[in-house]
């Protein structure tokens, strides 16, 4: 019968080559999806162009109203807790990004977006999974990546590790504190598991109780200061500053947001979002920045497709494709609006078309700041963008 | 390695082909030989009922004739009605699952349900489909693949899954071809093209569903497909398709996977598709073939594959009677241990085996059983299941309010007094274990249960339900 241990004696560790996690030192990557598809149009909004007003006589945003960032573009009134972001030069905002063979249904098109496949492909794990699989050959942590949900994303799944989804610490701790669950978890680690199914399901939950075990540890040194609106989007963002500012060995959170899917009434839902969104990540980057991480962390913003340029007949708009994407930190090389506005006058039968491959903004990301190697994480070549 | 009795033979072909095996009726088949209990189980699944949680009536009352006569408002209105009506479908089949006497027949309908995977708010399409599965579930696979290839459901869902600006016909036979018969590698793009004019006049009528074939959109000229070259129909194409032996060793390897083990065996698998191929894709050749065979009831194979949120949910309401208020917590359980009836993520259905677990999900897997039998509380919150046109903006609570019924809590209450009286008395704390668990205990769960005070059988069994050799099949 095989037997082979899975753990890795301790003398064997101190050869190892470095990992990616230890690279990548206090660096750490945010992720906030916006579920649903967010209408990019009316988040950042193309105010000079009379395209946007004459495809939505109802639902375009006043220009008046308009938060101006530059002679072409500015927010909905909903994100101004964004102003003070933009003005830091904390934000970055990328127009037109999508993906070639544009799907425009929401679970396959999340699908797109989080495993990081061809809209043709079809991805058992996530491009974070499989960040996860390549930066440390078995001795990652599912801590290593956290989402604040009580189930886990595609994103987090890799084919051999997978991240961990956290919604409440304590909890999570007191859970793992049970006794027979404890007990089981005792009497394992002392045995030496089997490399089949039921081994992993052991070693899952070692590896879960440990890290219940560290998250209640580490949490405990610093308590975030920083001023939260009361909504559970924003005390997911206080969770996630509190871990970070703990020095959990975390690189990457995953948190979302969801209701963007705004076919009928679109104004009063949208605009609710688009302020709870904005608020809460204003008082993360905020909080971040007193207690001295903010320089350590990137934020980024993304929804699995925008919405068409004409609005519908109900008020609302229907599915899309390309979007804005957003990008915050206190380490943005490039800052402010990073490309052109989209082109509302060359569309594909009513929507945008992609300027940046969303990939690409991921292969950067693992590249330049988790100082990981995006080849063997992203399918295909990616071009290096700048904004970092 | 011990060789392995009887009685475990038994209870892992049930766990297999069916969804596990009370200790009251592996009581009475331990001396049974498999072969014979496999005699009983398909003969068990000659008669068979429909599944029926649409009627015709219902589907048109959701199915307005004049659509563009409607505003937003009664748009929405049938689309709510929809997708209430696929809700209701999953949780009558769920049920049909744990009750219905046709085991193998439900089983392979269940395997049959992940390789065609559909995902359509189509209530009465959906039904139809899942009729079509259970009706030739240990039939003719040629039958199966025509029936498939010709339902509204496949013909909606393929045509417009993708909803890409490409002929929609290229991405049938692509997923016709892909997913269920060659599987990937096996052909060329061009054949796909080829394919796909074959496939031209392929419709169905509205409302009734109905396949119709439009024979002045129909492609008539040559086509060369898979080497070969003719004037081809639709049909045509799928007779091709089941000439290559590629095929069946598709089929027969993700038979492989859900029944036998997540690590393929290539000898084995290529013995069943010989024995598929050659019996003309007759599938409970196959599975008979599968079920009698040695290597089947082998050490290895017995407990190895993780079961399925579906395998949990329904092999505990099979080992033990449970009643429900309200069985929409049946749905809220499904959707957070990541699979519910008819909503597979995409076409090519569920991943399995190990995708199933992480820390998180494992934790709640381990839960589960407690909060089935043991009356516990639901205290997780699904990830939105985004289905086009819902808008989703409910907070937690109302969530968890609207997925577990305020007024009608889902309150289940299991029959503890009548399953503990099933047991054989005098029954011992190892006999029990064997009944409840089809993996061997690990050593660690050993370690444990040696040094378990409780007195009373039913605590004992409670700890079996939370281990995660429980989870396992």
């Amino acid at each position: 019968m095989a037997s082979a241990a899975l753990f890795v004696p301790s003398f064997l560790k101190a050869f190892e080559k470095r990992s990616f996690l230890e690279k990548a030192g206090n660096k750490v990557l945010v992720i906030i999806q916006l579920s649903g598809g967010n209408d990019g149009l009316n988040a950042l909004v193309p105010f000079e162009n009379d395209i946007y007003y004459n495809k939505r006589k109802t639902l375009s945003v006043p220009k008046s109203d308009i938060i101006r960032l530059n002679d072409h573009q500015g927010m909905n009134p909903a994100m101004k807790a964004l102003q003070e972001v933009y003005d830091q030069g904390w934000m970055g905002v990328l127009n037109s990004v999508g993906y070639p063979n544009p799907d425009r249904s929401h679970f396959r098109s999340m699908d797109i977006w989080q495993s990081a496949s061809h809209s043709e492909e079809y991805l058992n794990t996530g491009w974070i999974g499989r960040y996860l699989d390549s930066s440390c050959q078995g001795c990652g942590k599912p801590y290593n990546a956290i989402e604040v949900d009580d189930t886990l994303s595609l994103t987090m799944k890799g084919m051999t590790q997978k991240g961990i989804a956290v919604k409440d610490p304590v909890k999570l701790y007191n859970a793992t504190r049970e006794p027979f669950f404890k007990e089981m978890t005792d009497a394992s680690k002392s045995e030496m598991l089997n490399e089949d199914n039921l081994g992993y399901l052991y070693k899952t939950m070692i590896e879960t109780y440990s890290s219940a075990d560290y998250i209640h540890a580490t949490n405990k040194t610093v308590d975030t200061k920083g001023e939260y609106p009361n909504s559970a989007f924003a005390k997911q963002l206080k969770m996630i500053s509190k871990f970070i500012q703990n020095g959990l060995e975390t690189k990457v959170y995953y948190v979302s947001l969801s209701g963007f899917d705004t076919h009928v009434g679109q104004k009063g839902t949208q605009e609710r979002l688009l302020k709870d969104w904005s608020e809460g990540v204003a008082a993360f980057l905020r909080d971040l920045k007193s207690g001295g991480r903010l320089d350590d962390t990137m934020v980024m913003t993304f929804s699995e497709f925008g919405r068409r340029v004409e609005q519908n007949a109900s008020n609302g708009t229907d599915h899309g494709t390309a979007n804005n994407l957003y990008l915050f930190g206190g380490k943005l090389k490039q800052k402010g609006i990073l490309n052109e506005a989209p082109d509302l006058s060359d569309l594909d039968e009513g929507d945008l078309k992609y300027k940046v491959d969303f990939r690409s903004v991921y292969a950067t990301l693992l590249n330049k700041w988790l100082e990981s190697d995006a080849k063997g994480i992203i399918g295909s070549e990616q071009l290096q963008m700048n904004f970092i | 390695m011990g060789s392995v009795s009887n009685q475990k033979k038994i209870q892992h072909l049930f766990s297999r082909a069916a969804f596990g095996i009370t200790p009251q009726e592996l009581e009475k088949r331990k001396k049974q030989s498999p072969a014979e209990a496999v005699e009983e189980l398909f003969k068990e699944s000659e008669h068979f009922e429909e599944l029926q949680a649409v009627s015709l009536e219902q589907m048109e009352a959701m199915s307005p004739q004049d659509r563009k006569d409607l505003n937003e408002e009664e748009r929405k209105k049938f689309r709510e009605l929809r997708r209430k009506s696929v809700q209701d479908l999953n949780l009558t089949w769920l049920e049909k699952l744990w009750k219905d006497p046709a085991r193998l027949r439900e089983r392979m309908t269940f395997f049959w349900h992940g390789h065609f995977a559909c995902r359509l708010e189509a209530p009465f399409a959906l039904q139809e489909l899942n009729n079509i599965h259970r009706r030739a579930a240990l039939g003719s696979f040629r039958e199966m693949l025509m029936d498939v290839s010709k339902c509204t459901a496949m013909l909606q869902f393929l045509n417009n899954q993708q909803n890409k600006k490409m002929h929609p016909n290229e991405n049938f036979a692509r997923e016709v071809m892909e997913l269920f018969t060659l599987g990937r590698g096996n052909y060329t793009e061009q054949d796909i093209k080829e394919g796909a004019r074959a496939f031209t006049g392929w419709s169905f009528e509205m409302p009734s569903g109905k396949f119709v074939f439009k024979a002045n959109q129909h492609d008539d000229a040559d086509k060369t497909f898979l080497g070969k070259t003719g004037n081809f129909k639709g049909e045509d194409i799928l007779e091709i398709l089941l000439e290559h032996k590629e095929t069946a060793l598709y089929i027969t390897r993700k038979l492989y996977k859900f029944f036998v083990n997540d690590i393929e065996d290539s000898g084995q698998i290529r013995e069943l598709a010989d024995v598929f191929y050659a019996s003309g894709y007759r599938i409970d050749t196959v599975m008979k073939h599968m079920f009698s065979s040695d290597w089947f009831y082998s050490p290895e194979n017995i407990g190895a594959k993780i079961k399925s949120p579906v395998d949990l949910i329904v092999g505990l309401n099979r080992l033990i009677p449970i009643t429900y208020d309200n069985k929409d917590g049946l749905l809220l359980f499904q959707r957070s241990l990541g699979q519910a009836l008819f909503y597979p993520p995409n076409v090519s259905g569920w991943a399995g085996g190990k995708s199933w677990i992480d820390s998180s999900s494992l934790m709640f897997r381990l839960k589960t059983p407690a909060l089935f039998v043991n009356e516990g509380h639901i205290d997780i919150v699904p990830k939105d299941d985004l289905l086009d046109g819902k808008p989703q903006i409910m907070n937690d609570s109302q969530k968890k309010e609207e997925l577990t019924g305020k007024k009608k809590k889902f309150n289940p209450r299991a029959d503890w007094k009548g399953f503990l009286a099933s047991f054989p008395a005098g029954v011992s704390r190892e006999e029990i274990i064997e009944m409840i668990l089809v993996a061997k205990p690990s050593s660690a769960l050993s370690k444990t249960l040696v040094g378990f005070k409780q007195d009373n059988h039913r605590e004992f069994i409670m700890e079996l339900l939370s281990t995660p050799e429980y989870q396992m099949a």
